[in-house]
């Protein structure tokens, strides 16, 4: 299972990307792999101010639907619209061209793991 | 292998490990003078099979029927000829089920009846997408608001009602929505013509997610103004939903989608199926591709199989709990199959020249028997163009009751008594133009 260095992690395997005061925020290879074929993403909309834990959305696969959480407080300021047409690049580039939201943020949650820790925790909850 | 659902001892067993003594202690929540007791039904001897089908027979002989060409009621549940073909295709026994079945493996023939009612429903509607159809019109009217709901990200709450919509529509409206905190405003409608009043519509924009527009109406009247309606709705940012319950004026007038609607709720029962004690019913949400992962229920799909044939599948079931689980938002779980089934039969032996021409009679029948009662002196409420329903106005109650009862000792079901002093009367093709005549006759040596 591929961890993408110098990214955070979220227990519910979303990965956050923090630059400035800005998060990206996409689901890990790990949780792509557990959906399996993505069929359909619903995001949210520009301009909604979300709090940590928050739905942002909902990630369909053939097996499975999952809502992805906020890892941050702020302000959602861009959406992959792209991938309303071609979901399954959730599957082939989740840490690259599959991100799925934008927010300006004001406070993070405490809880994001490094990717060391990230896969620590992927190990445990493999035990 | 034996069926024994659980014996003396499973039962100890079960009632052990829940702590309780006996299956009566499970009840002791409910207060003991609405339990009943045990004989207190006191129910008679059995009867044999013989005695129980006379006593049967005896009681079917007490309903009054009527033959089709004296029932002039509708209001909602409509009598219509129904090919004999229909129940020699629907009573073969491939089609028999209790129950939808889904997989693909071993019910291609029922898929595949769903899919092309589906391509039925939207062609008759204009519309992209249909589902597998549900319980019955109001309940899917109530369901296209949440559609429309969901759409608009549960931002908006008031939907526009128009009351010249049927009202026990309404009333699964109000039972349904309530819980959301969906508030439905019920707006007047025009008392000269019975069309929608587009000014009261205009009043209520504010927090507005959908409006509702039936047509045919309640009152039998085409909403000449239903494209502006529509287009009204849309520049509010609101979900326009167009209601169709007699579903074979589509025959004849303007689709839906040509009317600007996004979604249209059809209620099928005219399609192929008796009205058996008011039924059966069933449902169809036919919506803009763009509503589809909103939609309730199922949608059947064309696909190919590993060698390539033809196949059809379960291709959407988005909000349903063996998909969504807890986050499920509808709990339509099968479709209206048989009744489902009863239409697209009905539609594939109808054709599209039929059906045109079904309307086209309804609507000249019709017109003819409200010509003949105009002439008769007789008052017709509205002034809009009707389909097959129009509106009788009498000078009072006593009028009104005194020619509907004389025409129900003569042998007619007469239409529906509304309001005051109404009686809303339906003539189909059924009501030949001779049946349509006696009916005036006697009519008129009751009326004042």
């Amino acid at each position: 299972m591929n961890v993408k260095a110098n990214l955070y992690y979220t227990q519910d395997h979303e990965w956050a990307e923090i630059n400035g005061d800005t998060v990206t925020v996409g689901i890990s290879d790990h949780a792509q792999a557990q959906l399996g074929d993505i069929v359909f993403v619903e995001l949210p909309e520009v301009g909604n101010t979300v709090k940590v834990g928050d739905a942002l959305g909902v990630v369909e696969s053939t097996k499975a639907v999952s809502d992805f959480y906020s890892p941050a407080e702020g302000t959602v300021t861009a959406v992959n619209s792209e991938l309303t047409d071609s979901p399954e690049t959730l599957n082939t580039d989740p840490y690259g061209k599959a991100w799925l939201v934008k927010i300006k943020f004001t406070k993070r949650s405490p809880e994001l793991m490094d990717s060391k820790a990230y896969e620590n925790y992927l190990k445990e909850e493999h035990k | 292998m034996p069926y024994i659902p659980h014996t003396k001892d499973d039962i100890k067993k079960m009632l052990q490990s829940i702590g309780k003594n006996s299956v009566e202690e499970l009840f002791n929540s409910i207060p003991a003078k609405y339990r009943l007791k045990k004989g207190a039904l006191n129910l008679k001897e059995g009867l044999s099979e013989y005695d129980a089908k006379q006593k049967v027979e005896k009681l079917a002989s007490d309903n009054t029927t009527y033959p089709a060409n004296r029932c002039f009621l509708g209001a909602g549940a409509y009598y219509h000829f129904i090919p004999s073909v229909v129940n020699h295709i629907v009573s073969r026994s491939e089609f028999y089920t209790a129950y939808t079945p889904y997989q693909p493996e071993i019910s291609q023939g029922t898929l595949q009846s769903i899919f092309e009612f589906q391509t039925m429903m939207c062609r008759i509607t204009g519309m992209d997408v249909s589902n597998a159809s549900m319980y019955d019109g109001a309940t899917a009217l109530a369901e296209s608001v949440l559609v429309a709901y969901k759409y608009k990200r549960e931002k908006k709450k008031s939907i526009v009602v128009p009351s010249n919509i049927h009202p026990e529509y309404i009333e699964v409206l109000k039972n349904y929505l309530t819980p959301f905190g969906i508030k439905i405003v019920l707006t007047p409608f025009d008392t000269k013509t019975g069309e929608i009043d587009i000014n009261a519509i205009k009043d209520h924009s504010t927090d507005l997610l959908a409006v509702i527009v039936q047509s045919p109406n309640y009152y039998g009247i085409i909403e000449s103004n239903a494209s502006k309606i529509a287009a009204l709705t849309k520049e509010l940012d609101a979900v326009p939903v167009n209601l169709v319950i007699e579903t074979t004026s589509l025959g004849m007038f303007k689709s839906p989608r040509e009317l600007g609607f996004d979604i249209a709720v059809l209620e099928i029962q005219s399609l192929g199926n008796p009205v058996a004690f008011g039924g059966p019913h069933c449902g169809v949400i036919t919506a803009a591709k763009d509503y589809i992962r909103n939609l309730p229920g199922r949608i059947i799909g064309e696909t190919k199989d590993i060698d390539g044939n033809r196949a059809f599948v379960l291709t959407l079931a988005t909000r349903e709990q063996h998909i969504r689980r807890e986050k499920a938002t509808s709990n339509i779980c099968s479709n209206q199959a048989f009744v489902a089934l009863r239409t697209a039969v009905f539609l594939s032996v109808t054709g599209e020249d039929g059906y045109k021409e079904l309307a086209r009679t309804n609507y000249t029948l019709s017109h003819y028997t409200k010509d003949q009662l105009e002439k008769s002196g007789a008052k017709i409420k509205y002034k809009g163009d009707f389909y097959n329903e129009f509106v009788v106005e009498f000078s009072s109650k006593d009028n009104r009751d005194k020619l509907y009862n004389g025409l129900k000792s003569s042998g007619f079901l007469p239409g529906h008594k509304i309001g005051e002093k109404d009686l809303l009367v339906t003539v189909t093709e059924v009501n030949s133009k001779t049946s349509i005549d006696e009916y005036l006759a006697t009519g008129r040596r009751y009326a004042n």
